[in-house]
């Protein structure tokens, strides 16, 4: 029964691969990025849990860890179910650098000044995400169902922007 | 006894021999449920006295915004989400705490009044109870 499905899944995905060969991003390129973006906003938050001194911001660190997790954990099983393996590519690639970054040069810093830094890059990380979700990912997702997780999922970025936003105006300055 | 029952669903199909639907449908729900006339006849009369209001919250939002409910009724939140939410009225009444990913919670409004609440994890998550 299961065989099928998966079989059809895998024609499909060998065949959007070929069809955006030229084009944006590829299913299985576009699960690579969405996993990558959690996984870098998973480790700066665990970062934050542990370093910031605002209580907000820990537990906004906190929150982090919790719903990109939670938002990966999805991601995963519907790339699991799909049959797709998540084929790394430069976008995914460029997050990922750009989230080591984030995480070495905030561990070089303390007090205030890491709380600062660390909501400021939440701000930009988050509208990052949405505008590539906006403008790339959820144009190219080929698969009904990979499209329909990232609508579903985009209003978590929304909401921690927003959320990151109220704490910029508070710490930020 | 077996044969009064046979009688009366026969009686009961002949008479609901009008709607094609009724007559597959009915005598066999008698025979298997004794509770199903009960039940029938209070669906005609009058509203259930109690009833459970179903809010999905899903793309971190409350489905629907707005819910006006009887004192006594049931709301249940659904978390559709991938996420861990809060049903949290600003002005007492309910705390659901966290709803993991797919939990529910369910509060039964016994007062009337009107309740904002909000999710305290994603605060530009809102809603409102109204119980009348
Ligand atoms: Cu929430």
């Amino acid at each position: 029964m299961k065989t099928v499905p998966l079989a059809l899944a895998a024609a499909f995905f060998a065949a959007s691969i070929a069809a955006h060969a030229q084009g944006g991003p590829n299913d299985a390129q576009i699960a690579a990025i969405v996993v990558t973006a959690n996984q870098v906003d998973i480790d700066a938050g665990k970062l934050a849990e542990s370093k910031a001194t605002h209580k907000d911001v820990k537990a906004f660190g906190k929150m982090m860890v919790t719903d990109h997790t939670g938002v990966n954990k999805s991601a995963k099983d519907l790339v699991k179910k799909l049959g797709v393996k998540p084929e790394d590519n430069p976008t995914a690639e460029s997050l990922k650098k750009g989230g080591q970054e984030n995480v070495a040069h905030l561990k070089t810093l303390k007090g205030d000044a890491f709380d600062k830094a660390y909501i400021d890059h939440e701000v930009v990380y988050h509208q990052q995400v949405i505008d590539a979700m906006d403008n790339t990912l959820i144009p190219s997702a080929h698969n009904a169902e990979l499209k329909a997780l990232l609508v579903k999922v985009r209003p978590a970025f929304v909401a921690h922007l927003d959320h990151a936003k109220k704490l910029q105006s508070e710490y930020g300055k | 006894m077996t044969r009064g029952r046979i009688a009366w669903v026969l009686a009961l199909a002949l008479a609901l021999g009008s709607d094609p639907g009724s007559v597959a449908a009915f005598p066999t729900k008698v025979g298997s449920d004794p509770l199903f006339v009960p039940q029938a006849s209070a669906a005609q009369s009058s509203r259930p006295r109690s009833q459970t209001h179903v809010v999905t919250i899903d793309g971190f939002a409350f489905k629907p915004p707005v819910v006006t409910v009887k004192a006594g009724d049931t709301i249940e939140w659904r978390n559709d989400d991938p996420v861990p939410h809060t049903a949290t009225s600003t002005s007492g009444g309910f705390d659901s705490g966290s709803i993991a990913a797919g939990a529910t919670y369910r509060w039964v409004a016994r007062k009337p009044g009107r309740f904002d609440y909000l999710c305290t994890f994603h605060t530009i998550m809102k809603g409102t109870v109204v119980v009348e």
